[in-house]
């Protein structure tokens, strides 16, 4: 083992335990905050998904950072449950003093909102956008073995074939079933959805041949591709992947205009005094913007990108107008 | 033949399957029913309740024809108490914090076993739980219960 | 020869002062955590990671992995001496193994589980270094139908868990099934009997169920009891297995062990059916039928060992494919993207010090739970000696911490309440959880297989019948079947012969 190696290992043996002492320590503190010295008390960082999730691990490594930008620890909680509305609904109804704060994406902002008849939390109105975090597009694939190319290809295919081509996606409701949806309206064809639960056992569907393609976000699937096992086709993104430069955009391929993707920000409740949200957005902004987190980010699939709290806001006003039209229009509900 | 129950567990064993077979076929009747190859989201639970209720008849039948065994005493007080320890555990945890409420769940479940009796002995051995707990649970393994709770801290 | 050098370089890479280190610390805390009840694995893993971010590659996941399994073994102790399975796989080892206990055998019980993992894990280990390529392609030959058929089996042999009524093991199913439909349907996204809570979108979770029905049943009925017969008052007569112990245990161990090694590279829910599959064939084939259900220590040998090795082997798909077979597989995912690597077919060739390393520390590790574990033995079974009216609130106060421990919420704890009703209802109507337990977590699985299976056919249901495999499946399903229900059958015309009479 060399020396840098025993550093580091010394060095995180001793991170866990200071971690642990200020956790401890700080849990015990009352709350006592103004704007000014904030943050006094750790700061809880809700995660509405399980432990391990994709989001989890950028929550993880991005809350990591920001605790150690504002010298307190930021303790990451997961909430899982009810497609990320718990989660959502407890950040909202939250003390809005900068100590609660929810790591968001797409489906629970925009997608959510139009999807269940009703939700006991108002998307826009109960949040504080405090910065966008990381962009993560969907990829089409399909199995190394087909004969499908490209876009058009795959469309041509859908056309000839009788029955319809089946496409698998990690679940109904999520962005990339959505992103399907809006493939099938722009591109005037149909496939049969087959919807699985989470987007491994559909990687191993595909792999195996039993589905023609599959869309999914850039990270769970990346190995796969990188081994060789699937053949990505296309982006969904308005820009190619850093991940996979080489992929063309569905835009590229006779689409323009083509943009689904999910992205990942930073919210509280609304109501948190404007100085600590502007301490909150900076914090951010230079977590993500550091090189290593960067790249953790990008083995994530996803762009880091950071920004004022207007410009998220105006991201997701946009969005939620474009996802809202393709769930009526696919006719998915949920309750 | 009288229809006397003879087998009083089977009968309410009957009782159960139908009442939940009969409560589930009532809310699936809300789930689109679908077809043999093209199920909906009602299909299944409309099949398992079904036969649930199926079972719970059988049963029934059963219990006049067989001779069982009688259920025996029930216990009510140990029932009511372990289960309103753990109500009490739930309602108190994040209002009067752990400690309270690991408290409150050992002396009221304590009290329903027969033998239970102040003694400084158990009341040391409380303690040394609520320690327990704190320490390994909230502080080394991060579960988000407060020890003190939102009542005391505002 | 190639096996040799990766074998030394796995060697090489785990017996390193750090790695043998943190394998021990990772073990330790997993069989920790394993065993105060409710606590998973994930949570803590999760908690973990970012602090391994600093660690090289195979010394963070070496440990890691050291936290899967050292759970895995963790939440049977608790499941033998208090009831209390923690997770799917423990319940079997509540069936035999805490009538065990009862009976003064708690020693035993435990040493088998511990001997019976550890040997399990070795042939694991082998299994994996020698087949792990080509067995990886078996995880693909699996799709929606193959798995339904598999599942369909497991069910089917699961009626045997039951040493009731045969009536009330299916029955009991039923109800499983049933309370498998809460939550929102895979296929539709529709939210079945969530009744508008939230909470319950996402489906019962298991360990509410499990520890309502088992743990919270269990005390009521042992309080309702406590005048007539002392529990657990029985005399401890001695820790270690006896000769004639031992040579009962060696086939199911070895039979547990290759089912579990099989069923645990199916990433699709194998390793789930390891222990109840074992255990009923070796209910099946065991000279001392009679003794299962009352304490057979067979009945503790096998599923332990299956679970053990499909532990093991379900790290195949991971190592091999990089998909994850439960949420645990996930995180070392997640772990070994953030180290940089992509896990997939390539990290045998692209990494192999890690690859080879994370194998043989899996060994190390299960003998170091094996040393870790049979001295404690014996301060285990000191630790349920003492009087129950002082052991069962302390059981509740963890049952209550670590059901809330899943989601982070209350909810959950007030779920467990209706369920320890549930559960203290069934004993005393002689119905038995356990059979209800396993179509709880095979329902939803059916479900979703059978109706992806047809949409994926449009809607031709010969896809069942017609794929070798599944078909294969099936058949062995139906002879089980009647194996099971003609003595039964005839049985009951006894019986009822005799009540007429």
């Amino acid at each position: 083992m060399t020396i840098e190696q025993k550093r580091a290992a010394a060095t995180v043996s001793r991170r866990m335990m200071v971690s642990l002492a200020v956790m401890a320590f700080g849990l015990a503190l009352p709350a006592t905050a103004s704007a000014q010295d904030y943050p006094t008390q750790p700061i809880k960082l809700i995660v509405p998904g399980t432990a391990g999730g994709g989001m989890d691990v950028i929550a993880r490594v991005i809350g990591d950072r920001i605790g150690t930008i504002l010298k307190q620890p930021v303790v990451v909680e997961n909430k899982p449950g009810a497609g990320g509305n718990i989660a959502v609904d407890y950040v909202a109804k939250s003390k809005p003093d900068g100590y609660t704060m929810l790591i968001g994406q797409t489906a629970h902002f925009s997608i959510n909102p139009s999807l269940y008849s009703s939700l006991p939390f108002d998307p826009v109105k109960d949040f504080q956008p405090v910065t966008l975090l990381a962009d993560a597009p969907n990829v089409v694939m399909v199995n190394a073995e087909s004969p499908i190319k490209n876009l058009d290809e795959l469309v041509a295919a859908a056309k000839a074939s009788e029955k319809g081509l089946s496409l698998a996606t990690p679940g109904n409701g999520t962005v990339s079933h959505l992103t399907g949806e809006l493939f099938q309206k722009t591109a005037q064809v149909k496939f049969n959805h087959i919807p699985y639960k989470g987007a491994a056992a559909a990687l191993t569907d595909v792999m195996g041949g039993r589905v023609d393609f599959m869309l999914s976000s850039i990270p769970t699937a990346l190995s796969q591709i990188k081994a060789g096992k699937l053949r990505p086709i296309a982006v969904s993104a308005a820009k190619r992947s850093p991940s996979l430069p080489d992929v063309p955009t569905i835009g590229e391929q006779g689409y323009p205009g083509f943009d689904a993707g999910t992205w990942y920000g930073l919210l509280v409740p609304a109501g948190t005094p404007t100085a600590v949200v502007e301490k909150l957005n900076a914090a951010a902004n230079e977590a993500i913007e550091a090189d290593d987190i960067r790249e953790k980010i990008r083995q994530e699939g996803g762009d880091s990108y950071g920004g004022t709290s207007a410009e998220f806001a105006a991201l997701m006003k946009a969005d939620s107008e474009k996802w809202s039209k393709v769930v009526k229009e696919s006719g998915a509900k949920v309750d | 033949m009288s229809p006397t129950i003879r087998a009083p567990k089977e009968f309410w064993m009957g009782l159960l399957y139908l009442a939940l077979g009969g409560a589930g076929i009532l809310i699936a009747q809300h789930y689109p029913f679908g077809t043999a190859s093209r199920m909906g989201p009602g299909y299944l639970p409309s099949l398992v309740c079904g036969l649930l209720m199926l079972f719970g008849v059988i049963s029934l039948v059963r219990a006049v024809r067989l001779t069982g065994e009688p259920i025996g005493e029930i216990a009510f007080k140990p029932l009511f108490l372990v289960l309103l320890s753990v109500f009490a555990f739930a309602a108190l945890s994040l209002r009067a914090g752990l400690v309270i409420a690991i408290i409150a769940l050992v002396l009221i479940s304590a009290a329903g076993s027969r033998y239970f009796t102040f003694s400084w002995k158990a009341m040391a051995g409380m303690l040394v739980l609520v320690a327990f707990c704190s320490l390994i649970f909230v502080r080394g393994l991060g579960v988000p219960l407060p020890l003190i709770g939102t009542w005391f801290t505002g | 020869m190639e096996l040799f050098g990766n074998l030394a370089l796995g060697f090489e890479t785990a017996l390193t002062l750090t790695n043998l280190a943190y394998c021990f610390l990772g073990v330790l805390l997993g069989t920790a955590i394993g065993v105060l009840p409710g606590l998973g694995p994930v949570a803590t893993i999760a908690m973990l990671l970012p602090l391994t971010f600093g660690l090289p590659a195979e010394t963070s996941l070496i440990m890691l992995a050291g936290i899967y399994y050292g759970a895995q073994y963790g939440g049977s102790t608790t499941a033998i001496l208090v009831n209390l399975p923690g997770e799917s796989s423990a319940v079997v080892a509540t069936l035999d193994g805490y009538q065990m206990a009862r009976r003064g055998r708690a020693g035993v019980a435990l040493a088998t589980a511990a001997i019976g993992s550890f040997v399990a894990g070795t042939i694991a280990t082998l299994v994996i270094v020698l087949f792990a390529p080509p067995l990886a392609g078996v995880a693909l030959e699996f799709g929606a139908a193959e798995y339904f058929s598999l599942m369909v089996l497991g069910l089917i042999a699961s009626i045997v868990l039951a040493h009731g009524s045969l009536l009330h093991a299916f029955g009991m199913i039923l109800i499983g099934f049933f309370l498998g439909f809460v939550g929102t349907d895979v296929n539709s996204g529709m939210q079945r009997y969530s009744f508008g809570v939230p909470e319950l979108g996402d489906g019962l979770n298991f360990v509410i169920i499990a520890m309502g029905t088992f743990g919270l049943g269990e005390i009521i009925a042992n309080l309702g009891t406590e005048m007539s017969r002392d529990v657990h008052a029985a005399k401890i007569n001695n820790l270690m297995p006896s000769r004639e112990d031992f040579r009962r245990i060696v086939k199911p161990i070895l039979r547990g062990t290759f089912l579990g090694s099989f069923l645990g590279i199916l990433p699709g829910g194998g390793a789930m059916l390891a222990a109840f599959a074992t255990y009923s064939m070796e209910k099946k084939l065991s000279p001392h039928q009679a003794e299962f259900g009352h304490g057979a220590i067979e009945g503790v040998a096998a599923p332990e060992s299956a679970n053990n090795a499909g532990a093991q082997t379900s790290f195949i798909p991971m190592l091999t494919l990089g998909i994850p077979s439960n949420p645990v597989m996930a995180l070392m995912i997640g772990a070994m993207i953030i180290q940089g690597i992509q896990p997939g077919p390539s990290v045998m060739t692209e990494q192999p010090s890690l690859f080879w390393g994370l194998i043989i520390s899996m060994w190390i590790g299960n003998l170091m739970l094996l040393v870790l574990n049979l001295p404690l033995v014996g301060i285990w079974v000191k630790l349920i000696s003492v009087p129950y009216h002082f052991l069962y609130p302390v059981i509740l106060t963890f049952c209550c911490i670590g059901v809330f421990s899943l989601n982070n919420s209350t909810f959950d704890i007030y779920l467990m309440i209706i369920f320890g009703f549930m559960g203290y209802v069934f004993r005393k109507l002689g119905a038995e959880p356990a059979p209800m337990l396993l179509a709880f977590i095979l329902g939803p699985m059916m479900e979703e297989y059978l109706r992806r299976a047809l949409l994926l056919s449009h809607g031709d249901p010969a896809v069942f019948i017609f794929s070798p495999i599944s078909g294969a499946l099936l058949v062995v399903a139906v002879i089980l079947l009647l194996l099971v229900l003609l003595p039964s059958i005839k049985r009951s015309r006894v019986e009822a012969f005799q009540e007429e009479a």
